[in-house]
């Protein structure tokens, strides 16, 4: 049997393949369960990259440089300058002379903006159930339980609004439909 | 009416900013880059106060903003050749609350996931942001990008086939 | 350095002492279910930084030492420690096991916590339920899995059914079309990954704004629903609430709603259920309400909902799950999936062909 090339399954998991393409790649998919995991392998990528580059570079002190940035913002808004185009260049060593030269403006600005009584995005409050590229989980202050879904492909997850999450599969190992259950009280 | 104005801006800033300086962060892949950027969207955004009055809306156009911002900007710094754009970027998903003993393990895999996106050319890693990230069609992307779809298609596969390569060496 | 001599020594004191150390499974002594043996597979246990993350991967093989078939099986899985307010199970529906004969049910776990000395098992396995094939029920049921094992195996008849006559109208051809559409529906069903928080509110993105439910009414449903809606936020969508109305003429003690989601592209997405423990007389109206959240990891720029009936229990246990007509007629199998049971069969094809989907169809 021949198989798709790398890039038509890879386009397939994300759904860019033509739909001529597209049907010639499903139908081979019933057949092939090799290309079936390949497909599944780029789709768990790429929930663990959505998942991951949705978050902060490491290291960063997100707290100081928001408090940057807003101050910054109201600074520019209040100047009334509108950074763009080719004065990009500019409008960058501005930014950093503004902040030298008016040191004292903008701390003081600052510190009007930081005391400022922002709305504070709410936390979620724990326990808090949650579907993961790995499996479904239970999340607590005092830790998180994961039942994995140890790589079976495809998993079907549901959640219910009463707090409570589940991952269905069919586990190679064992060969039997297998679901797992997660639920907070 | 003025205190309303200036609420409504705290508000703005508040329940967008992260997010912003993420997807542009993804973009220009320079985090002194995207806290200037971010700054010029937000201002940029915040001087047409009557496109904030629709909460789904103005966060849809401001992710515009963003995304055009930093194009822009990586065309000026000719790192990368674009037309205008024009249609709405997706706005990003935020990061995930979790407890945290998790932030351990999550330091890690973005750790991993900055030397990973460094594997990818200039071309597949915009590719990437703005087709898996910010979720636009794949013809909208190889608008941004100024390339044919086929082009962006290959940007696309290319990414994600190194992107996994790496993923499933870490995970061995 | 003391710091990391600890963790070393823990460490190795973990990876180095038996697994059932870590993993206790209690099942009552006159239990229909009994375990055989337990492999422990691949277990570890790593300090990451302040925290252990423990990793467990065991196999029990029980035996069915019962007098009936048994057709599904669930588990408890308890960390008091780790998680006090959360519970977990692992259930393996759509069981054909004669007494006598055993079955395998594979846990693999991870848990994450703060690093400390432990005594006792980390995790324990308790028995929460065995449906027999005659629908009678042994266990304490903490988890409600009678009902929910009960739907799988109603659920299970259906589909058995529908596939035998599709064998009996258009023979084996006929019957492989409808795997090869069932495969496809399952590899072509949109996801969206979730978080659920019970407690307080969890937006970060405003108010949102409130969405009523289209709500899809079959004339042969025990529950109507009649009216809902609920907030919708670019990331989630919380207090969901339903006015529904008992049109059978029995009493009903629980019912879900299928929430599903549309975006402005058009496509569609089951977001989660409505679970309602609510006793229901006969043409009584009630209103069930959620606080709830459902967060998404991705946007989805809510533009409609649709809310369907999805399961009911009758005060005496019977339950109702919607045909497969109803299913297929909204175009709701393609997000709600296949049954576990039309899950099995169709990897039963998948794995030996349809000769041996249709001899296992036969056993039945």
């Amino acid at each position: 049997m021949s198989h798709p090339q790398a890039t038509a399954l890879a386009l397939f998991a994300g759904g860019e393949l033509p739909w001529w393409m597209r049907w010639r790649v499903r139908w081979h998919l019933g057949a092939c369960e090799t290309c079936r995991r390949e497909v599944e392998g780029y789709r768990r990528a790429a929930a663990w990259f959505r998942e991951t580059a949705a978050e902060l570079p490491p290291g960063f002190d997100w707290e100081r440089a928001a408090a940057e940035m807003r101050a910054n913002i109201q600074l520019g808004l209040e100047a009334g300058e509108c950074v763009s185009g080719p004065e990009r260049a500019v409008s960058r060593i501005r930014w950093r002379v503004a902040a030298a030269v008016a040191s004292i403006a903008v701390v003081v600005l600052g510190g009007w903006w930081l005391h400022m009584p922002h709305p504070r995005a709410p936390r979620f409050e724990a326990p808090l159930v949650a579907s993961t590229s790995e499996g479904i989980q239970i999340r607590e202050p005092e830790g998180s339980l994961t039942l994995l879904n140890s790589g079976a492909v495809p998993v079907m997850v549901s959640a219910s609004a009463e707090g409570a999450m589940t991952a269905r599969f069919i586990d190679e190992e064992t060969g039997l439909v297998t679901v797992n259950h997660v639920s907070v009280e | 009416m003025v205190a309303e104005a200036a609420e409504r801006r705290s508000r703005f800033i508040a329940e967008n900013l992260r997010r912003i300086f993420i997807q542009i962060y993804r973009m220009v892949g320079n985090v002194d880059d995207a806290q200037d950027l971010t700054q010029e969207a937000f201002i940029k955004a915040l001087q047409r106060e009557d496109q904030l009055k629709d909460p789904d809306k103005a966060a849809h156009w401001l992710s515009r903003i963003a995304t055009n911002t930093a194009i822009d900007f990586l065309r000026r710094s000719s790192r990368a050749e674009f037309l205008e754009v024009e249609a709405l970027a997706e706005p990003l998903a935020s990061p995930a609350e979790e407890s945290p003993e998790e932030l351990l393990l999550r330091s890690e895999r973005r750790l991993f996931l900055e030397e990973g996106l460094r594997v990818l050319t200039e071309r597949e890693r915009l590719a990437l942001v703005l087709r898996d990230l910010e979720g636009l069609p794949a013809a909208e992307v190889a608008r941004r990008l100024n390339c044919s779809k086929a082009t962006v298609r290959s940007h696309i596969a290319n990414a994600r086939i190194k992107f996994r390569q790496l993923l499933e060496r870490r995970n061995r | 350095m003391f710091l990391w001599s600890r963790l070393s020594f823990l460490t190795a004191c973990l990876a180095a002492a038996a697994v059932s150390q870590t993993l206790r499974v209690d099942f009552p002594a006159e239990s229909p279910v009994t375990v055989v043996s337990a492999d422990w597979g691949t277990s570890e246990a790593s300090p990451r930084g302040g925290a252990l993350v423990v990793d467990l991967r065991t196999t029990l093989r029980l035996r069915n030492s019962g007098a009936a078939p048994i057709r599904g099986v669930t588990l408890v899985v308890l960390a008091q420690e780790v998680t006090p307010g959360g519970k977990a199970s692992v259930s393996v529906p759509s069981l054909n096991v004669a007494p006598g004969e055993t079955f395998p049910v594979r846990i693999d776990l991870r848990l994450l916590r703060p690093l400390q000395a432990t005594a006792g098992p980390l995790v324990r396995v308790e028995l929460d339920g065995v449906l027999f094939d005659d629908l009678t029920f042994y266990g304490p049921d903490r988890l409600n899995s009678r009902r929910t094992m009960t739907a799988w195996e109603i659920e299970a008849r259906r589909d058995r059914r529908c596939f035998k006559s599709v064998l009996a109208a258009r023979g084996p051809e006929g019957l492989r079309e409808e795997i090869l559409a069932s495969l496809a529906r399952l590899a072509d069903r949109p996801s969206l990954d979730v978080q659920v928080s019970r407690r307080g509110r969890a937006t970060t993105l405003g108010a949102g704004r409130r969405l009523e439910f289209a709500l899809l009414r079959w004339p042969d449903a025990p529950i109507e629903p009649l009216a809902g809606a609920a907030l919708v936020a670019p990331q989630e969508a919380r207090e969901a609430t339903l006015e529904v109305r008992n049109r059978s003429g029995r009493r009903v003690r629980y019912f879900e709603i299928g929430w599903i989601l549309r975006d402005r592209q058009g496509h569609e997405y089951l977001a989660g259920s409505v679970p309602a423990e609510i006793r229901l007389a006969p043409g009584e109206i009630t209103q069930v309400s959620t606080d709830a959240t459902l967060r998404f990891s991705r946007p989805v720029a809510v533009e409609a909902m649709r809310g369907f009936v999805s399961r009911v229990e009758f005060d005496d246990g019977e339950l109702w799950v919607p045909s497969r007509e109803h299913l297929s007629g909204e175009r709701l199998d393609r997000l709600v999936g296949p049954s576990p049971e039309e899950q099995r069969l169709a990897n039963l094809y998948r794995k030996k062909g349809l000769g041996a989907l249709i001899d296992e169809l036969n056993r039945f």
